[in-house]
């Protein structure tokens, strides 16, 4: 529960201190621009200088908020009570999102007493959104060599062999009929081209 | 031409083959959107605008707003069969949908609330027609004030609507007009915060940044999340009885009044409209308190046809004056601009072929709906049946080959890969996404406003003041943002939760409509 809050709390502060560095970065930034026009006029860098400061002061807040104590995720009309509050904990880390460390609270520990080798093979279902992640960006690398087909299928095999642990030939079956119907809807049907690979 | 010589032109425009087959299609494939669990209309519309850019503006913009309500209706059918709404707006359907179901009236409880839908739609419609004309023609005396003013009314209303932290929502739609900030300046031609880089002077573009934040995001929050196993509803049991139907007419009909009027307020929602239908069930039922959540028909029947109404609703604003009220209603109007056409007040003189068309084209594609869903309600049921690891395969081929079409280059692809992350954190950390949106629809509107509207006034700000209109959307502003606040902190020192105040604490959820 404790652990379950730091973490909350680290990731609030986290973001809330992106949103300042952004919020500054662009207040800043439209220093360049010019922050007042000519004869009263907008200057390009007036909205994003304000915008970036507002943003700023905001980022300011939540990260204040989180760190003082206030819960800015919890609704003010409502205190759990203990036992509420342990019901709605669990159910969360149950339900929750996974974020790309998600399996780690509770599968490292299942992790740690595996071999190198099967731990390396047990990662990406215990980490599935950096995975799939992973999986996407590789795709996207390759696509401008093998074309939009091939590497949206390994892709699709990828995560359905390494994240789902399907059985090759269901990973396989779905990775080629998903990318047909791609290549049907969108160069087919709709004449959208997509990248095509070199060898063509 | 008088009014109805126009609506005739956009009836006739609205029933060609090309833009029936279209409506249906976006009907069916809206339908399966909106049943499959957390993904919702404004997942749909995002998913598949770029499939419609090869398309006649018109029918592009009906097949998407058949996605719109047919998602809506889709979101019913999971929350009735699985008791997990495909969208916030049926949150308030599974209370005495789900009951039903499991009771063994789960065609009962469809049928109603395609019966209810097909009402709301109906009435709404009416009421569409009547008000277009008016608004419009009170829309032509806005300047470049009133345009500042309302699009800083529906921040601001999304804003307070957004649930369980205002900071966070007043984050994200600065964050929403600081990304709109980036490439060439309308204005000026000064590149900004482009860093050196070519690709960046046209901007993120909206649709990459959509299909990112809203549906990619969507598919890694819903990796290897636990399924439900839906209830499985025969044909005989689809059939709704003569009781059933007796108790559907007077919810929907209250349903599709309260609807359309929320609907039409900027950041209110068809989730809001639901739950105030629910609380008018409650109300004015005979034991209300104590039945509803039971199982009772009256419970489907008011908020279905309050969300379709809403739905409707919030296509006023968005035409008349340009500025959308919900998450869903603000990917229309990215569509709208991508296709060269600008909502706002002058759109019903512009394109009244279009305006009439996309309206009536509602009125057939609940037509659509009514008919497909009472007898078929089974069938796309049974895509709930399928595992989420053989679907979301397609999503991403829809996500990132759409991304790819709009402009043909893979930057556009890594930037729905970026948003993407994103957008995961941010429902991770309970940032809501309608802000956002907003602020990125808007925020060109806004700074193209306030340079002319200061240009007028010689840099003095308080035109804004001393014009009435524009006083008076920002005074109204003013009340929608701080409303739900004071609302809020009446209700906690009166300490009696009613579930108007469920619906502003679940209207985090109303990003995905």
């Amino acid at each position: 529960m404790t652990m379950l809050r730091l973490r909350s709390s680290f990731g609030e502060i986290v973001i809330g201190t992106i949103l300042i560095a952004i919020g500054t970065v662009w207040a800043v930034g439209a220093g360049g621009y010019g922050l007042l026009g000519e004869g009263g006029r907008l200057a390009p860098g007036t909205l994003p200088f304000a915008c970036g400061v507002a943003l700023a002061i905001t980022g300011v807040f939540i990260t204040a908020k989180t760190l003082f104590g206030a819960r800015i995720d919890s609704d003010p009309d409502h205190e759990l009570d203990e036992s509420e509050a342990i019901a709605t904990a669990e159910s969360g880390a149950e339900q929750s999102a996974p974020d790309l460390g998600s399996g780690a609270s509770d599968k490292t520990p299942v992790l740690t007493r595996l071999s190198t080798a099967a731990r390396i093979r047990a990662l990406p279902a215990a980490y599935p959104v950096g995975t799939v992640l992973l999986f996407l960006a590789v795709g996207l690398l390759l696509m401008p060599l093998l074309g939009f087909a091939i590497s949206f299928a390994l892709v699709i095999v990828a995560i359905l062999r390494f994240v789902e642990k399907q059985a090759l030939r269901t990973a396989l079956l779905v990775g080629v009929v998903t990318s047909l119907f791609g290549f049907l809807l969108f160069e087919v049907l709709f004449n959208l081209p997509l990248p095509e690979p070199f060898f063509l | 031409m008088d009014t109805w010589s126009l609506i005739l032109d956009g009836w006739n425009t609205a029933i060609t083959p090309s833009n029936l087959l279209f409506c249906l299609i976006g009907v069916v494939v809206g339908t399966v959107i909106g049943l499959l669990p957390g993904l919702g209309s404004a997942t749909g519309v995002a998913l598949l605008l770029p499939l419609t850019l090869t398309m006649e503006p018109v029918t592009a913009l009906i097949m998407l707003a058949g996605i719109y309500y047919g998602s809506q209706y889709g979101a019913t059918i999971s929350a009735v069969l699985i008791g997990t709404p495909g969208d916030s707006a049926s949150l308030v359907t599974m209370f005495d949908g789900y009951p039903m179901a499991q009771k063994g009236r789960a065609g009962a409880a469809l049928s109603s609330a395609a019966i209810a839908s097909f009402i709301g739609g109906t009435v709404s419609l009416v009421l569409l027609m009547v008000a277009m004309p008016i608004l419009s023609s009170f829309a032509l005396k806005f300047g470049p004030p009133e345009t500042v003013a309302l699009a800083i009314l529906a921040m601001l209303s999304v804003a307070g609507f957004a649930g369980s932290s205002l900071a966070k929502a007043i984050a994200m739609g600065l964050l929403g007009v600081i990304i709109a900030t980036i490439g060439i300046d309308g204005q000026s031609a000064i590149p900004r915060y482009t860093f050196g880089q070519v690709e960046l002077f046209g901007g993120l573009g909206l649709i990459p940044v959509l299909i990112g934040l809203v549906a990619l995001a969507e598919v890694l929050r819903q990796l290897n999340q636990g399924e439900k196993k839906p209830l499985r509803a025969g044909w005989r049991d689809m059939m709704i009885n003569k009781e059933e139907l007796r108790r559907t007419w007077k919810p929907a009909g209250r349903g599709s009044l309260i609807g359309f009027f929320i609907g039409i307020l900027p950041g209110a929602g068809a989730t809001l409209a639901s739950f105030i239908s629910y609380e008018a069930e409650r109300r004015s039922m005979k034991n209300g308190k104590k039945l509803l959540g039971t199982g009772m028909i009256e419970g489907v029947a008011g908020p279905e046809s309050a969300n379709n109404a809403a739905a409707n609703g919030a296509f006023v604003p968005m035409l008349t004056l340009g500025v959308p009220g919900s998450a869903t209603t603000a990917i229309l109007l990215g569509a709208f601009m991508v296709f060269g056409v600008q909502p706002g007040p002058l759109l019903l003189t512009q394109e009244p072929t279009l305006v009439w068309g996309l309206i009536l084209s509602f009125w057939i594609g609940n037509v659509i709906l009514l008919v497909l869903n009472l007898p078929l309600a089974p069938l796309f049921a049974a895509i709930l049946r399928f595992r989420y690891i053989f679907i979301y395969p397609a999503i991403l081929l829809l996500c990132l080959a759409g991304a790819f079409s709009i402009q043909n280059r893979m930057w556009s692809v890594w930037i729905a890969l970026g948003f993407a992350v994103v957008g995961f954190f941010m429902q991770r950390f309970s940032y809501p996404v309608a802000p956002l949106i907003l602020g990125l629809v808007l925020g060109p509107l806004l700074e193209k406003g306030l340079d002319r509207s200061l240009a007028i006034a010689h840099g003095d700000p308080s035109i804004f003041l001393t014009r009435p209109i524009s006083l008076t959307i920002l005074i109204l502003a003013f009340a929608l943002f701080v409303g739900p606040t004071v609302l809020r902190f009446i209700r906690r020192k009166a300490k009696s939760p009613s579930t108007v105040d469920a619906a502003l604490k679940s209207s985090v959820l109303e990003d995905s409509e």
